[in-house]
């Protein structure tokens, strides 16, 4: 592999992973609460939709990728978190709602945008010196700004997470809603709020799609992302962190077939196109056989997925 | 009511059954809100002029054609519905009846390619088998990744969709490419026209054979759920995991073997499809069957019976989609109105559940058994 | 990755002709009153793709030259690639259309449903494989306008590497990657064309994916087959060149833009001499006809970047075309150097329609 390829690979996979981070730790959020959103596409492709019509429709892509989070919130709020935290409805049929919904109300509100072009690119964050390393230079130090903020919003939340008290009582309630109701933690109103975050930051994940990797609107532009996303968060166990390397390794395998045609691999394409999913099932299995060898510390939100009702446990 | 919970799976699954008659007519009167919602929503975005019902009457139950593509649309959603609803029964969600759908009928176009020259009596029933074999493939690691080892199914289902579209499009482009056939919509040269099943004229309206074996795999399904020892275990491990092993079940066999059986008569779907209508191999036979049968399976909350009229309902729906297209709806709004028609399915599961009806259906677990393992 | 698609169905609508379900049956007068019902089927959203809204301007363009008064349009969006596409068709048929045309190349889903409706008319873009006679159709000479791009792009390219976006390794798409390097090879010996199967018209983040990957392999002229603008915005981005494909696409690509080939006026053609024929009641060959420079393939609105002496030559070698002279002739090696066209033998047309099955010397996929 020529190196201009394989540098240009490693800033593409930059582009390409990041919106899979957004997606995925909003998706990590909602199940530290114990709430599994199988949406993500849907929501992914409205905030993706919202967040390109407003930044046409305003002139400003800044603007867009700030509605793009508004419009991830509010929907999540609406078809995700009120079901399944107020109605107790099935998570796993909610998700699939939201799923159709997102689909045919991004189609709805992009259709007569596929023609547009955004008013201005994001600006780029140049680091001086460190951008003219060879091979990662392009790929870590100059990159849209939304590149850096992903990073950063992933640290933030790892902090709040892992660091403090308010995230300790968070994941309680995805461990044990009971005892974390017990203890004082308004349950309920934490779960309505961090679906509804979590919604946002996958809409910024869409944002960061239509705005920043891919720079125009066509219908169904996530393409699976918000699937992958889901998979990343088990890929990743839970932890925030790994989420950084995790996205961008997924970044990598997305662009890794194209790289394989354009060096003369010798693989059909659509073989190629396979990679990343058969990849991420097998790194789930590794995974899990893994931990039952040799146990480890426990991953998955021990309540994730089942209905906390006050005065039920 | 939960004092009285039973001491043994077969009286829980009863509790379980009592609970979920007494939640059909609140689920029937769901899906009846969420239709009527849409309908109004529908009649506002039509083209001035157009009578609603006039227009989804004509092109769906009010002629034969209606009523013959309707069936014909009904046949995969029946099967797949039919797939989702056998994992459903074990406690998982198989979302890869898509990729078992095309692969299954992939196996069955290379029995059809390999052997063209064997006689339809022959071929036909090769040709069903391997379709079942590759659904079943197909869905082998996730069954085994997931009973094994607890990997989420949801997720290695989901993905294995996407790796069976790839293997669709490798197989047009690749090994069957056929210049002759090459066109936009990647399909293969037609199977042999032994392989047509036949259809037979009710009233007008041509039903295929592929509803009759639909309406069959129903049939079996149901016998089999009520009547056998397999059925019997399934149902537990779903409705308990604790309740079946308490008994004495291998219930992680439990679990592979019904996504195996879901897999095969998903498989089946895609064989069904190729041989009555498409006669071709082509990523257009899912027609996102897959997606749509979790839809029937969700709306039937998991009665074989229920699949059935829930497949024929969702056809319906899809029928109506088609006549309002051709009226000039706009875009996305039958998709919006399935999602709706979910939540409201959903929420009519959910509210007996504690609220409304004041009714908690709890089977305390036998053994003290912390909570079920989450995915890993 | 189109797994996703609309779930049910993605309707579509718009102001269209309003026109519900009143079965009139075909009305078999042959006098100069006949009137036709036509519909059009299109995969997405009209407004939403740049192939649906030529085939539907054209089509309207073409209703205007042989009388508005005659002809109706009725244009059904979002239809699928599946039995919903057959049983579309049989629909309109039923409720009294005289012609249905298919803009998806939907092949067997579209005949399955025209060989039911003998005494009605099909048209069918592409048409491969095996239409009923009461079907017609067309396809376009893209390799034509993929020849000119390579000239432009031999003209403009500085690292001497092309890339090509291309959906899926079918011979329609051979031949456009084939005829992309010759036409730049016939300014600029040294060009070679590096292609990426994207495996789909219209996913996104493929098409930018692969048109990066491309740009950074060295190609610095960028042409493709998608419908999206990745391309064009991807050369804007790198600061290298783009083709657009079917629309105008300067608002993408200010700096990047080349040109682009626009098939609207092909239609209009193909849809004058259809509706013609119904109407006069004379028949046309079945076709497929394929349409060329020649005979309605337009460029879009050169490039403001592009020099003058490039938009004069690619001009010149377009004139040539539409002259009658083909450029595809011998001697044309394979990839592996075999020469398949002998010196001074010429590629026909049907053979490059639909039997280009071997890439040429200097064009690397796989």
């Amino acid at each position: 592999m020529s190196f201009d390829v394989f540098e240009g690979m490693l800033a593409s996979a930059m582009l390409a992973g990041i919106p899979l981070a957004y997606a995925a730790l909003g998706e990590l959020l909602s199940e530290r609460v114990g709430v599994i959103n199988i949406g993500i596409e849907g929501v992914m492709l409205v905030g993706a939709a919202v967040g390109f019509v407003i930044a046409v429709d305003s002139g400003s892509t800044v603007t867009g990728f700030v509605a793009s989070a508004a419009a991830g919130g509010l929907f999540a709020g609406l078809f995700v978190a009120l079901p399944i935290v107020l109605a107790r409805a099935s998570q796993i049929v909610i998700g699939f709602a939201a799923w159709f919904i997102g689909i045919g109300l991004s189609a709805e509100l992009g259709a007569s945008y596929t023609s547009s072009a955004l008013p201005q690119r994001m600006a780029e964050i140049q680091v001086p010196l460190l951008r003219d390393l060879p091979l990662v230079g392009k790929a870590f130090f100059e990159q849209p700004w939304p590149v850096y903020l992903g990073v950063a919003v992933v640290l933030a939340v790892a902090f709040l997470l892992n660091r403090t008290r308010h995230g300790m009582n968070l994941r309680a309630i995805g461990e044990d809603p009971g005892s974390a109701h017990a203890a004082g933690v308004p349950v309920v109103r934490w779960q309505l709020l961090y679906v509804t975050v979590g919604g946002a930051l996958m809409g910024l994940g869409g944002g960061m799609l239509s705005l920043v990797t891919i720079r125009h609107w066509q219908d169904q532009m996530v393409a699976g992302g918000g699937w992958i996303a889901l998979a990343l968060v088990i890929f990743v166990a839970w932890r925030p962190v790994s989420l950084l390397w995790g996205a961008y390794f997924f970044g990598i395998l997305l662009v890794l077939g194209d790289v394989g045609q354009s060096q003369g691999w010798g693989i059909p394409s659509p073989i190629l196109d396979m990679a990343p999913y058969l990849l991420t099932i097998a790194v789930l299995i590794a995974r899990a056989t893994r931990t039952r060898r040799f146990g480890g510390p426990p991953t998955a939100p021990a309540a994730l997925g089942s209905v906390f009702v006050r005065g039920q446990r | 009511m939960s004092s009285t919970a039973a001491r043994s799976p077969a009286a829980a699954l009863r509790i379980a059954e009592l609970a979920g008659n007494r939640q059909l007519w609140l689920r029937i009167a769901a899906i009846a809100v969420g239709l009527l919602l849409g309908l109004a929503y529908l009649s506002t975005q039509l083209t001035p002029g157009t009578d609603l019902f006039q227009t989804i009457w004509v092109s769906t139950l009010g002629t034969p054609l209606g009523i013959q593509q309707w069936i014909s649309l009904a046949t995969p959603l029946i099967l797949a519905g039919c797939a989702v609803a056998v994992a459903r029964r074990a406690g998982l969600w198989n979302i890869g009846v898509d990729g078992q759908l095309l692969v299954g009928a992939w196996a069955a176009t290379g029995v059809a390619f390999s052997l063209p020259s064997l006689p339809g009596v022959l071929l036909v029933p090769l040709m069903l088998l391997a379709s079942l074999a590759g659904g079943m493939g197909w869905a082998l690691v996730p069954a085994l990744a997931q009973a094994y080892l607890r990997v989420s199914e949801v997720v290695t289902t989901l993905m294995l969709n996407f790796v069976a579209y790839s293997w669709t499009t490798y197989w047009i482009t690749g090994p069957w490419k056929s210049t002759e056939y090459a066109n936009v919509a990647l399909q293969t040269k037609p199977i042999p026209e032994s392989t047509f099943l036949p259809s037979f004229t009710v009233g007008g309206a041509a039903i295929g054979v592929s509803f009759l074996i639909a309406v069959g795999v129903v049939a079996a399904l149901w016998l089999v759920f009520r009547h056998t020892h397999f059925g019997f275990r399934t149902h537990v491990t779903g409705a308990s995991e604790e309740a079946g092993r308490y008994a004495g079940f291998d219930t992680r066999r439990a679990r592979f073997a019904a996504m195996l059986l879901s897999g095969a008569i998903a498989g089946l779907a895609g064989s069904l499809v190729e041989m009555s209508t498409a006669h071709s191999y082509a990523p257009s036979l899912t027609d996102n069957t897959g997606y749509v049968g979790i839809v029937v399976a969700i709306l039937a909350a998991g009665s074989m019976g229920g699949v059935l009229a829930t497949g024929l309902l969702l056809a319906l729906l899809q029928a109506v989609g088609s006549a309002l297209r051709i009226a000039g709806v706009t875009s996305g709004v039958v998709l919006l109105l399935v999602g709706l028609l979910l939540i409201c399915a959903s929420l009519a599961a959910a509210l007996p559940r504690d609220g409304i009806l004041r009714r908690r259906r709890r089977v305390p677990p036998p053994d003290a058994e912390p909570s079920p393992e989450a995915p890993r | 990755m189109a797994a996703l698609v609309a779930v049910v169905v993605g309707c579509g609508g718009s102001d269209s002709e309003s026109d519900s379900g009143s079965s009139s049956g075909s009305d078999t007068a042959a006098d100069s009153g006949k009137t036709i019902k036509m519909a059009a089927l299109y995969l997405p959203n009209l407004e939403a793709d740049a192939w649906s809204r030529a085939f539907n301007e054209g089509t309207k363009a073409a209703i205007e030259t042989v009388g508005s008064d005659r002809v109706t349009l009725k244009d059904v969006e979002g239809v699928p690639y599946s039995n919903q596409a057959t049983q579309i068709t049989e629909q309109l048929f039923q409720q009294g259309n005289d012609l249905v045309l298919d803009t998806l190349a939907a092949g067997d889903l579209f005949y399955a449903a025209c060989v039911k409706y003998p005494d009605k008319a099909c048209n069918s873009v592409q048409a491969l494989g095996d239409p009923p006679p009461n079907t017609t159709g067309h396809w376009f000479k893209f390799w034509e306008s993929f020849y000119l791009y390579g000239v432009a792009a031999g003209l403009l390219t500085e690292s001497d590497t092309l890339g090509y976006v291309a959906s899926f390794d079918q011979p329609y798409e051979t031949a456009q990657a084939n005829a992309y390097l010759l036409g730049c090879r016939s300014v600029n010996p040294q060009c070679k064309v590096n292609v990426v199967f994207i495996n789909s018209f219209n996913d996104a983040p493929k098409t930018v994916e692969a048109a990066q990957t491309l740009v950074n392999g060295g190609a610095d002229v960028l042409a493709t087959f998608s419908v999206t603008p990745g391309v064009v915005e991807v050369a804007e981005r790198n600061k290298v060149w783009g083709f657009s494909q079917y629309s105008d696409q300067a608002e993408f690509g200010p700096n990047a833009l080349v040109t682009g080939v626009l098939i609207k006026g092909a239609i209009q053609k193909e849809m004058e001499l259809v509706l013609g024929s119904l109407l006069e009641d004379k028949p046309i060959d079945q076709g497929p006809r394929l349409y060329g420079m020649a005979d309605g393939l337009e460029f879009a609105p050169w490039g403001p970047k592009v020099p003058a002496d490039v938009q004069e030559k690619v001009e010149a070698a377009k004139q040539e075309i539409i002259d009658g002279k083909s450029p595809f002739v011998g001697p044309l090696r394979d990839q592996s150097g075999k020469v398949r066209l002998a010196e001074g033998e010429e590629l026909t047309d049907e053979f490059m329609y639909e039997k280009w099955g071997w890439f040429v010397e200097g064009v690397s996929a796989n």
